[in-house]
């Protein structure tokens, strides 16, 4: 190893900065540097430089792992906490100091824990860029969102001092006129943030805060957490809503319908009109619609039922009432009641009435359509004017249009009325309405156009939201958020492209199937030994009891143990190991029913036992409790001897125990963890699993738990849910169940959530485990393989099962009214199959079924996308030149339907792949220089060459036979035909290589009729490629100068002007569909405006080789050397879905016609496979839906 | 490591500054303005080519692999440097105006400036100190982490921690005095 190199500086400054006492650290530097007071001062002015602390610019190439933080008891992320300022429903807000980039105090929420952080983070991260661009004085900024090291997510965001703006109103006694105008802000900060594509989500008075900046009359409201609801909004499982309004919501009184209904209905724009509907109601009354207190007496089901059914008392008559009743005026919450105004707010005016009423319609399409109708309705109120909310009434026009002219109407009107009658009245009445009925439609025209600019905005942050939740697995807040773009209203635009498509079909998961007509909420799926029957039984209020269905039929065969008069939560269901019965509890006590005819054997009832845990030969574990695996609740249980009727109890345990598979030992869980007993001697000595104390801690993953617990068929092996890691994954614990030793090594990581059931397969050679995030998940118990994952559930899997066979297995999520029984086939998928030497994909066939690949061994084959089978290959003889970009010309076009290539040489050998019926030679001599372009001219069947040689050859398509070649005074570099194909373009000039500055490139315009040259235009330098824009509209070339520089410039074929000049050649020149945009990467440029405006597509971090447009022209796909494939929107320049495979890269994307599939090459370590991705069509995803066909 | 592998990283300087440049160039022709390298990426790049035909298995002596990030921080100084000083001169060219959607781009151009003046003040900390400086260069221009730093050079994570703190003094002093 070599000598490091010494340094005596750097030595002494890294000694003395090991000294944290300031005395030590003098005494030290007075001892070393008492000679040399030059170094004294050089190391002391690296200690203060020091001093600053880590974090600054240099660190930004790196990040500072290598600094610790000093008060890391006071930290969260890179902020200093200052003071707590506020505990919400959902986390607890601090007082924050930021020290870079800026020094500014932030408010800091901390979200509490029992949420998936890495998807809250992820929801955040892809909404991050809308967020960004919010922009507005009322809206309070959101700066970051991260994980603590606790695990916990925060979000950082503008500190607003201020106080609600219900006790602001209170306290400042303002009146109704006071309150609509502080109201009217609060509606510019949602609009505001509406037309960017951000829903708030959970607008309530703690959310809007109301301060008076010093030296200021006016106050000014700040709405704070802006993409925190969405955020921290997971699925709204029955479970989690309690939790969720409780919780996140904080108060369901501000909750929209469709948002208490939860379960996959979409949220918009009109949920936030909602509840600002609910703020006005309670600036003008005091009292929300529904008050929060009464609505959590209800309970869940009462509460959801009030906020979607019951139409609420209009304002005044609430105030009216109050008054009658002679209760004191003041919200019910305890802030402001303390602080009971004195002057009691008058009952508001019917006009406010109505503007309030139809903000808080049930049908969201009946309330205001945007925030803005309604600021303007608040407006006109506020100006005396109509306002549009109201049911029209002449009378109420009237009296309006009197009080707004009073002085006129009452002095001059009424006489002018009476002198000049009705005529003049009807020609003012026409020309007034006339200029409105102009100004409205300007006004429609410029908010459709707002409108659509907004729609375009959400629906790319959507879609890539969505990507995010898919893989998450979160597929039914994805799906809640395609659907979101599902075209509801003639007016709205249907944006659908390509990513809705693969996002849907993503959506579902991976294949498998599903039984009909469950219902309630499953708690345990039982499979006959036989196959045949699967049964489910289900708690949850009165739609408890079990269900059978017959396998092989998929049909529901019995509804058993049933009884609409009874509520349930809780549900059992076994068959004996015999196979005759089914048992099942699901009202206290264990009934038998005979298998195949389904009726119930009284006799056998058990009625002192309530649920059936296991049931091995003729022991029968069971519950007294009427919990059968709560482990909260779980304190005894009781092992049968069927054939004897009797049983003993067994106490002190924790949770629900489970039997060996000979029936001799059981597995349960006491306080000191999870021990295997003998049944033959139950007091005897227990085998007590390593580990397993920990498992029995609330938050473990245990609590909770279905079937967690779970012997191998040979009952060697017992398997658990783990203990959650730092990284919040929850591992699959396993032990050998002799001695109780933990053999699994913490191989089995992967699960982010808790695991609720698990299961053996029958031949003990898998274990699937169900999780609340949303996967299933089959493992190897040797650790061999990768487990396999299984998503499609829309809530919680929260019961897995194997079929005897083990080639089936089944699960079923929390929510079974989204969500079904699933069957999953467990035959392993085929490996896609690959083609050696593939090189790069030409073209796509019209439905995507067939792709035309470039071999690396000079071949073009056509082959089947999804098999892989070769349909036709056509080598090329020996001695024809490499395929290569760079020196090759290639042509593609389609002859009949049927791919085509043509590729030049430079050699002046034209090749050429055709697969119809043409007699185009193979490969023959059409040039005696270089081939330098060729196009073809398919409606008159030809195929144009320029050449090194100065000319410019028409060839047939049909025989290759040569029908005219024309010479020119310098070679041609490129060929363009226009759409119409009664045009072609050449660009000429010197070879670059003459080194000469003088001009002398023209582009010759032909007809391609005739064969002759039309006109000459000059050019400003040597063009290596020329494009139509699809329209006919355009021509771009791409020209390097004399002094090498290379821009792309654009010629108005209209007006035959040079429109614009960008300062850049793309790779090719890339027209959208319509010819409306033209990209040169990273620029995509309107070519509608004037001059033509960019958007810049940024996200590659390598070289993006090659782009296309979707054939619809919505959407950019671009392929990088960073191997991601990307889509980005034309519309906005958003990136919106993303393929990622690390380690290899990406070119040469391609789609079919009809948008249904898309190809790309590019280089991996082995080689250059080819890659597709599909999507159904609009037309089979609405087939599949009526057919039921999906998941949902 | 190959007979004529040169072993010292003065004697690599050149051969890899040429393969980067040649790397980057690769990446870099024609392509997007705004794309940014990924340093990381090139320089491991660099590194497999030159070692292709197995060396690290022949001969995985760490001196090999310091010498070549030695060198290859160095020189993807230099390729930065040159592309910050010729991006600064190329500012004032003039073309279309381009829409600024997206502000993250931002603080990667006040890069430039950052960079070049971390450049000037490097050569003398790297006679202070070379070791230091050599951390300097593969973290600050390399876009190395810490941990990966120290393998690539061969020391310890603790060094490297070190060390880097005082490099860090150092640059935050000198660049201080330089008036920034």
């Amino acid at each position: 190893m070599a000598a490091e190199p010494e340094s005596r500086l750097r030595d002494l400054f890294l000694e003395a900065v090991e000294l944290t006492d300031p005395a030590d650290r003098d005494a030290f530097l007075s001892q070393v540097c008492a000679q040399d007071p030059v170094l004294r001062a050089r190391i002391d002015a690296l200690l203060s430089a020091d001093d600053a602390g880590p974090g600054d610019i240099l660190e930004e190439s790196a990040t500072s792992a290598s600094v610790g933080s000093r008060s890391p008891r006071l930290r969260i992320g890179h902020y200093r906490i200052l003071e707590r300022i506020g505990e919400g429903g959902c986390g607890t807000v601090y007082l924050a100091e930021q020290e870079e980039p800026v020094r500014r105090k932030v408010a800091l929420k901390l979200i509490k824990t029992g949420m998936d952080t890495r998807q809250v983070v992820a929801r955040f991260e892809a909404e991050r860029q809308a967020l960004a661009l919010m922009d507005h004085p009322n809206i309070a900024r959101v700066f970051d969102a991260g994980t603590s090291d606790s695990g916990q997510p925060f979000f950082v965001m503008e500190w607003v001092r201020g106080t609600r703006i219900t006790e602001f109103c209170d306290a400042n006694h303002l009146d109704l006129r006071g309150r609509v105008e502080l109201f009217l802000s609060v509606c510019g900060a949602v609009h505001h943030a509406h037309q960017k594509g951000i829903i708030h989500r959970d607008l309530k008075p703690s959310n809007i805060l109301v301060d008076r900046p010093e030296g200021s009359r006016i106050p000014v409201p700040k709405v704070i957490d802006f993409g925190i609801a969405k955020a921290i909004a997971g699925r709204l499982t029955d479970q989690t809503l309690y939790t969720a309004l409780d919780q996140l919501v904080g108060t369901p009184a501000y909750m929209s319908p469709e948002q208490a209904a939860g379960g996959g209905s979409d949220v918009d724009t009109r949920a936030d009109i909602y509840s600002l509907g609910v703020l006005l109601y309670q600036l003008l009354t005091d009292q929300t619609p529904f008050e929060t207190r009464d609505l959590l007496a209800q309970g869940f089901d009462e509460m959801r039922r009030t906020i979607r059914e019951v139409e609420p008392e209009r304002p005044s008559a609430r105030v009216k009432r109050r008054t009658n009743l002679g209760i004191a005026s003041g919200t019910s919450s305890e802030a402001s009641a303390s602080n009971a105004r004195r002057h009691p707010l008058p009952p508001p005016p019917e006009d406010l009435d109505w503007i309030v009423m139809k903000c808080l319609e049930k049908e969201r399409a009946r309330r205001y359509e945007t925030v803005n109708s309604l600021s303007q309705d608040l407006q006109r109120w506020l100006n005396h004017e109509t306002v549009s909310a109201r049911p029209p009434s002449a009378v109420n026009r009237v009296r309006k249009w009197i009080r707004r002219n009073r002085t006129t109407v009452t002095a001059a009107g009424a006489v002018l009325l009476a002198l000049l009658g009705g005529l003049v009245a009807s020609t003012t009445m026409y020309v007034r309405e006339k200029r409105a009925r102009g100004d409205v439609e300007v006004q429609r025209a410029v908010s459709d156009q707002q409108r659509r600019g907004f729609q375009e905005h959400a629906y790319a942050s959507d879609m890539k939201l969505a990507q995010h939740l898919v893989d998450s697995h979160d597929l039914e807040h994805a799906l809640e958020i395609l659907e979101r773009h599902r075209p509801t209203s003639p007016g709205m635009e249907d944006l659908r492209g390509f990513e809705w498509r693969y996002l849907w079909q993503a959506c579902q998961g991976s294949p498998h199937d599903f039984l009909p007509d469950s219902v309630g909420m499953p708690w345990v799926l039982a499979v006959s030994p036989d196959g045949n029957y699967v049964a489910a039984a289900s708690g949850h209020k009165r739609s408890a009891g079990v269900t059978v269905w017959r396998l092989e039929t998929k049909e529901a065969v019995a509804r058993l143990d049933y009884d609409p008069e009874q509520e349930s939560d809780a549900a059992g269901a076994l068959f004996s190991e015999d196979g005759r019965w089914l048992l099942t509890a699901v009202h206290h006590r264990i009934k038998f029913f005979e298998v195949g005819t389904w009726k119930e054997r009284t006799e056998m009832m058990l009625t002192n036992a309530s649920a059936p845990i296991d049931l091995r030969g003729n022991t029968l574990v069971s519950t007294p409790s009427g919990y059968f695996d709560d482990p909260t609740r779980i304190d005894s249980f009781d092992v049968w001897d069927l054939r004897t009727r009797t049983s003993t109890r067994i106490t002190g345990v924790a949770g629900p125990p489970t039997l060996s598979p000979d029936g001799r030992r059981l597995a349960l869980r006491t306080a000191a963890g999870i021990e295997i007993r003998s049944l033959e001697t139950p007091d005897g000595p227990a085998v007590l699993l390593e580990d397993s104390k920990g498992l029995l801690t609330h938050g473990s993953g245990y609590d909770n738990i279905k079937r967690g617990l779970a012997f191998s068929p040979d009952g060697r092996r017992i398997a658990a849910p783990g203990v959650v890691n730092d990284r919040g994954d929850i591992p699959l614990a396993i032990w050998d169940a002799s001695n109780g030793r933990r053999i699994d090594h913490g191989r089995f990581i992967g699960h982010s959530a808790r695991i609720h059931a698990l299961a053996w397969a029958p031949d003990g050679t898998g274990i699937a485990t169900a999780s609340a995030d949303g996967t299933l998940r089959l493992w190897d118990p040797e650790g061999r393989e990768e487990p396999r994952i299984l998503t499609g559930h829309l809530s919680e899997p929260w019961c897995v099962t194997f079929h005897p066979s083990g080639n089936l297995l089944f699960s079923a999520g929390i929510a079974s009214w989204i969500d079904k029984v699933k069957l999953w086939p467990l035959d392993r998928p085929k490996p896609r199959p690959q083609v050696d030497q593939e090189w790069f994909p030409l073209w796509l066939s019209r439905d995507g079924s067939q792709v035309l690949v470039v071999t690396q061994d000079r071949d073009v084959i056509l082959r089947e996308r999804a098999s892989g089978r070769i349909l036709e290959s056509r080598p090329m003889p020996s001695g024809t030149p490499p395929i290569n970009s760079e020196s090759s010309r290639l042509c593609l076009i389609e002859i009949g339907g049927r791919p085509a290539a043509f590729l030049g040489y430079s050699n002046g050998r034209l090749a050429s792949w055709h697969f119809g019926s043409t007699y185009f030679p193979r490969l023959f001599q059409a040039h005696e220089g270089a081939v330098q372009a060729i196009t073809a001219i398919t409606n008159v069947g030809m195929l144009v060459t320029a050449g090194a040689d100065r000319t410019i050859r028409w060839w047939r398509l049909d025989d290759g036979r040569l029908v005219r070649s024309n010479r020119l005074e310098h070679p041609v570099t490129a060929l363009a035909v226009s759409p119409d194909g009664k045009t072609l373009m050449s660009a000429s000039g010197k070879p670059p290589v003459s080194g000469r500055t003088d001009a002398g490139f023209h582009l010759g315009e032909w007809d391609v009729a005739t064969g002759r040259l039309r006109s000459m235009l000059p050019l400003p330098g040597a063009t290596a490629d020329l494009g139509f824009s699809p329209d006919g509209h355009w021509l771009a070339a791409a020209v390097t100068t004399p002094q090498e520089h290379s821009s792309t410039h654009l010629l108005d074929l209209r007006s035959r002007t040079w429109r614009a000049r960008f300062d850049d050649i793309g790779r090719e020149l890339s027209f959208s569909p319509d010819g409306s945009h033209l990209l040169i990467w990273p620029e995509l440029w309107d070519l509608r405006s004037d001059p033509p405006q960019a958007k810049t597509l940024s996200g590659h971090r390598q070289i993006v080789m090659h782009q296309t447009f979707s054939p619809d022209g919505r959407t950019v796909v671009s392929t990088g050397d960073d191997g991601t494939v990307r889509l980005w929107s034309v519309a906005t320049g958003q990136e919106m879905l993303s393929f990622v495979e690390r380690g290899r890269s990406f070119d040469s994307p391609v789609f079919s016609a009809d948008g249904s599939a898309l190809a790309a090459g590019g280089f991996t370590p082995d080689g250059r496979p080819l890659r597709f991705w599909t999507a159904p069509s609009l037309a089979e995803i609405d087939q599949r839906i009526r057919e039921g066909r999906i998941n949902r | 490591m190959p007979p004529n592998f040169p072993a010292s990283a003065e004697e690599l300087l050149p051969l890899v500054y040429a393969e980067l440049r040649q790397l980057a160039a690769a990446k870099m022709a024609r392509e997007n303005p705004g794309m940014t390298l990924q340093p990381t990426a090139l320089v491991h790049e660099a590194w497999l080519r030159l070692t292709r035909g197995g060396v690290e298995a022949a001969a995985p002596r760490w001196e090999c692999r310091a010498h070549f990030f030695a060198a290859a921080g160095e020189a993807m100084r230099r390729i930065l440097i040159d592309r910050a000083r010729s991006r600064r001169a190329g500012r004032h060219g003039g073309g279309l105006e381009r829409t600024e959607l997206d502000t993250l781009e931002i603080p990667e151009r006040a890069g430039d400036e950052v960079l070049l003046r971390v450049d000037d003040v490097l050569d003398a900390l790297e006679r202070e100190d070379p070791r230091s400086a050599e951390l300097v260069k593969l973290r600050f221009f390399g876009g190395f982490e810490l941990q990966e730093a120290a393998l690539a050079l061969g020391i310890s994570d603790r060094t490297a921690r070190r060390y880097w703190r005082f490099a860090r003094a150092w640059l935050r002093e000198a660049l201080g005095r330089d008036g920034g």
